[in-house]
């Protein structure tokens, strides 16, 4: 209720000043990202026009060529099945260990869940040699599921870290609650706890989803056609004698667009998913 | 004068305002409080004279210089808060000399100051300590010092007691009195608990609802209350209101409280002709605190008829909570009456018994304002 | 009645005092239970390819010929030790990751400091500043790599406006490392800002107005108050900053693939270039556990200043 000002914080007019100083940056911040958008709708002509053009007649050329010649949908359906099929284990393994770890009594588990994250200790450079000669000679190369296996260890270890600090949150007096109304133990977790902490699985699995998506590393050295993902095919438009621009800017706003949505509609617990596990 | 208000209003939005209006005068050297239940504004009007909230309208004055629109830093007021705000990172010594050391006063004498206070407080073998490794009363006395070493215009006190347990806030309400008697720095204290502000004050200020209702000395506001709120409000058990009118009786007019029914009585006492705004109704409201209602075990003409409920032993005093059969018009308040009785007294469930009222310990309201009715 | 209720009494009693310890066995069971599949998972995924190139870094071994592997021992690591290519991105990875933390955390707590403000708007544009860090490194590596060209780039055209010289960017080895810290700052600086910001809000707002009374200005307020209070939050997520630069691959390599020359060389990139464009394996490897070594030493730093800091 109370305005609270912090020091040097006058009221009044100074106020105004730094929401317009904050925006200013947010907005100078943003541009590139702005400039990308609107190259998606340039012509090659004013792309590579030497004074940079603001104002021009909007094209949906490069997404035609985009779909068409450069077949992007194929990119961009491995990407949705290996990152979809990524969140998925990713949340239900996450999950299970979380609970575990986060509200339940578990020998080492302190242990267990520090080595979880000196796993973000490990490069991938240095263990995507392994997984690249294993999945050679496994067959597993250049499949969704090699890549899929490979994705889930990579965000596992920090999606328990996650979900396990959203558990943690919950008071244990709710689950004791419960217990006293008579609820057992599968029908506190659906009823009481799930609900809870559903923003939270929210946007881990969100996390999750992006990290996988725009991971390329692993895909450029463990896919090569049939499965290769959209980061990959995009650093294809970097070609020997030029770049495809106006490709770029066409599926870095494909990219964009479902981030924008997202962001805007889970504002507040990204927030929070972002801070937990520093701020605590 | 150390502190004025002058029509001080503050409004959140377009909410109503949370203090609407407070003119004060502040002596130098009082201790002053501010006292009123929860959301009656008292907070608000102390973080006003701390610069830490913004005036809506009206004037603040601190030692004849207009402070209105001074920030917080530049008051020279020091504040103990109800979490006491103690810097978690620092030590108890940095705690106590942040403002001195921000104020570039010498080493050698911030460090002097430092030990003073810590003797006064009993800080002494602390003052390497973080808040974290304190015990609440250390930190309450941490705070009090923080605020003490300053030798500031004025304290400001945020209900500095509450977060300490019964015990600990007795002696330390204690410490507190002893500590202005010594320094005689005015001193304005918000509470809730109208004990405290009854045992420590020069003078107490009652608030509700965004408007101060009454202005003065802890004597003043428990036996002259200005309006039924403030004599509902201070005195615990609360003071027994009851629905009366006047009776004009010639040149002899009285207030009386009649019983429902025959034989069940009547409260009655003379009244001067020097009692000013009668209502025109001759409706009012009577009130009598506890220790001012008498039981008798026989009727009389002056008495009224009430049964024992219970019996409320408190150690040094013990309650007898009454009942009026049939008597619901005549208590607006609640159901109950409450009497003091002997320590050892007891009565037996259902007896009645006789009430009357001691001497002229009482007072009366009007019954739509609920204003008190002043001899003129 | 009497026998009913006391029979009630027993069965609750008696197995309260021996079920307790069963009941936190049979607790213990689905802990471990549930632990299970994830555990097991990652255990499997992370022990064998950690082990196996920590073995391949002691091979001589070539893709094409794995049957010709031969153990040599350190000797990896000991050419590394004499190949100045290795030393200089060594320093190069060094260079571009304390420098890109320094630059988060200097902007990243000015922004935060602004932010810190209860304004109407203000939640709008924290969650637009968060954008950068969602999008795809390859897609704005790509982007930064458009604004930084000589020709029709974005960047060389403003300079030019304000009368400074255009600069071939990605092409010149004083500054191709820079512009590439500029777009790592550009991704990461409003996760730090944020959870810098989440920090400062957090400090009790009465902490704040009893610096305010003391007669604190906002640079002592920042300086003494806030800065030590967010000591652990800017430890942990330094860390977590400075590990995940030392490993980064794909925005240096869509920029400028670790050029020109050698400029950009980092050493994820000299091991990636080493292992899958000069089919060096061995080598390759032991570049790749000199990182983890390296990533290794800055976390127990971090750890035992952390340590130090809560005593």
């Amino acid at each position: 209720m109370s305005a609270m000002a912090r020091p040097g914080s006058a009221r009044g007019f100074r106020g105004g000043i730094v929401v317009a100083l904050i925006a200013g940056v947010v907005l100078l911040w943003l541009f590139p990202i702005y400039w990308i958008v609107l190259t998606s709708f340039k012509t090659p002509r004013i792309i590579n026009e030497k004074v940079p053009v603001f104002w021009f007649t909007p094209t949906m050329e490069n997404y035609e060529h985009l779909f068409g010649d450069i077949n992007f949908g194929r990119p961009l359906l491995n990407s949705m099945i290996v990152t979809s099929a990524t969140t998925v284990i990713v949340i239900v393994l996450g999950l299970l260990a979380a609970y575990a770890l986060g509200r339940m009594d578990v020998p080492g588990g302190k242990h267990i869940a520090l080595w979880m994250l000196s796993l973000r200790f490990m490069p991938p450079i240095a263990i995507v040699l392994p997984f690249f000669i294993a999945w050679q000679r496994t067959g597993l190369i250049d499949t969704y599921l090699g890549l899929i296996l490979v994705y889930v260890a990579f965000n596992l270890p920090f999606a328990i870290w996650m979900l396990r600090g959203f558990l943690v949150e919950v008071p244990r007096d709710l689950d004791e609650a419960a217990m006293l109304d008579g609820l057992g133990h599968v029908a506190i977790l659906r009823r009481i706890i799930f609900p809870v902490i559903a923003p939270g699985v929210a946007v881990t699995a969100i996390f999750t989803f992006v990290f996988a998506f725009n991971e390329y590393l692993m895909a450029l050295v463990l896919t090569s056609r049939n499965a290769s993902t959209v980061p990959v095919t995009v650093s294809k438009f970097i070609q020997p004698y030029t770049i495809l621009w106006g490709d770029v800017g066409a599926s870095a706003t494909i990219q964009l667009l479902p981030i924008l949505v997202v962001v805007f509609l889970l504002q507040r617990h990204i927030m929070r998913g972002i801070t937990l596990g520093a701020v605590k | 004068m150390t502190i004025v208000l002058t029509d001080v209003v503050k409004t959140y939005g377009a909410q109503t305002p949370a203090v609407r209006g407070i003119t004060l005068e502040i002596q130098d050297g009082e201790f002053f409080t501010l006292l009123g239940p929860s959301g009656c504004g008292k907070t608000t009007t102390l973080r006003m004279i701390a610069g830490l909230e913004s005036v809506t309208s009206g004037a603040i004055v601190l030692r004849g210089r207009d402070v209105t629109d001074v920030p917080a830093r530049d008051r020279d007021v020091a504040m103990v808060f109800q979490s006491y705000a103690l810097y978690p990172h620092m030590t108890v010594r940095d705690n106590l000399g942040l403002n001195l050391q921000v104020r570039r006063i010498s080493k050698k004498e911030v460090r002097e100051r430092i030990e003073q206070v810590a003797r006064m407080l009993q800080l002494e073998g602390l003052l390497d300590r973080k808040p974290g490794q304190l015990s609440g009363g250390q930190r309450q006395r941490v705070a009090l010092g923080r605020a003490v070493i300053r030798r500031p215009n004025v304290f400001l006190m945020d209900e500095p007691l509450s977060n300490l347990d019964l015990k600990l806030r007795e002696e330390t309400r204690t410490e507190l009195k002893k500590l202005h008697e010594s320094l005689r720095i005015t001193t304005v204290y918000v509470t809730h608990d109208q004990s405290e502000a009854l045992v420590l004050s020069d003078r107490i200020g009652v608030m509700n609802d965004g408007e101060l209702l009454q202005v003065g000395n802890p004597h003043e506001v428990y036996s002259r209350p200005a309006d039924v709120f403030v004599a509902r409000f201070i005195g615990s058990p609360s003071i027994n209101i009851f629905a009366g009118s006047i009776r004009g009786n010639g040149a002899k007019p009285a207030v009386e409280v009649v019983g429902p029914g025959d034989g069940t009585g009547a409260l009655t006492r003379p009244i001067d002709l020097g009692w000013t705004v009668t209502p025109p109704s001759g409706q009012v409201l009577l009130g009598v605190r506890p220790e001012d209602l008498v039981i008798h075990r026989s009727a009389a003409p002056d008495r009224l008829r009430a049964v024992v409920e219970f019996v409320q032993p408190m150690g040094s005093v013990s309650y007898a909570v009454l009942r009026i059969p049939d008597g619901d018009g005549l208590l607006p308040d609640r159901e109950h009456i409450m009497a003091a009785i002997g320590p050892d007294e007891t009565i037996p469930h259902g007896t009645v018994v006789w009430l009357d009222i001691r001497g002229d310990r009482f007072c009366l309201f009007n019954s739509q304002s609920g204003m008190a009715l002043t001899k003129a | 009645m009497a026998i009913s209720a006391k029979s009630i009494e027993f069965d609750h009693v008696a197995p309260a005092s021996a079920g307790a310890s069963r009941q936190e066995r049979s607790e213990r069971r689905l802990a471990t239970l549930l632990l299970l599949p994830a555990v097991g998972f990652l255990l499997l995924m992370t022990i064998f390819p950690t082990i196996y190139s920590l073995w391949m870094s002691m091979q001589q071994y070539n893709l094409s010929r794995p049957d010709l592997a031969t153990f040599v021992g350190l000797r990896n690591y000991g050419q590394l030790l004499q190949d100045d290519i290795f030393w200089k991105s060594v320093r190069t990875t060094l260079v571009f990751s304390l420098a890109a933390l320094a630059l988060q955390f200097v902007f990243g707590f000015l922004i935060a400091n602004m932010f810190d403000r209860e304004r109407r708007g203000m939640s709008v544009l924290r969650t637009l500043f968060i954008i950068p860090v969602f999008t795809s490194p390859v897609a704005l590596g790509l982007t930064w790599r458009y604004m930084y060209q000589p020709g029709y780039g974005l960047i060389n055209y403003l300079l030019e406006q304000v009368g400074l010289p255009r600069i071939n960017w990605l092409a010149s080895t004083e500054w191709a490392l820079p512009a590439v810290i500029v777009a790592d700052v550009w991704q990461w600086t409003p996760f730090v800002a944020l959870i810098l910001l989440a920090g400062m809000q957090s400090i009790s707002p009465e902490i704040t107005e009893a610096a305010e009374l003391d007669g604190l200005s906002r640079a002592q307020y920042m300086w003494r108050i806030v800065l030590p209070l967010l000591t652990p939050i800017i430890m942990v997520v330094g860390l977590i900053r400075l590990i995940d630069a030392l490993k980064t691959f794909d925005l240096i390599y869509i920029i400028t693939r670790g050029g020109p020359g050698t400029a950009t060389y980092t050493l994820p990139l000299h091991a990636y270039s080493t292992g899958f464009a000069s089919f060096l394996m061995g080598p390759s490897a032991a570049i790749s556990w000199v990182l983890v070594i390296i990533v290794n030493i800055f976390a127990t730093l971090f750890l035992v200043l952390l340590a130090r800091g809560e005593k």
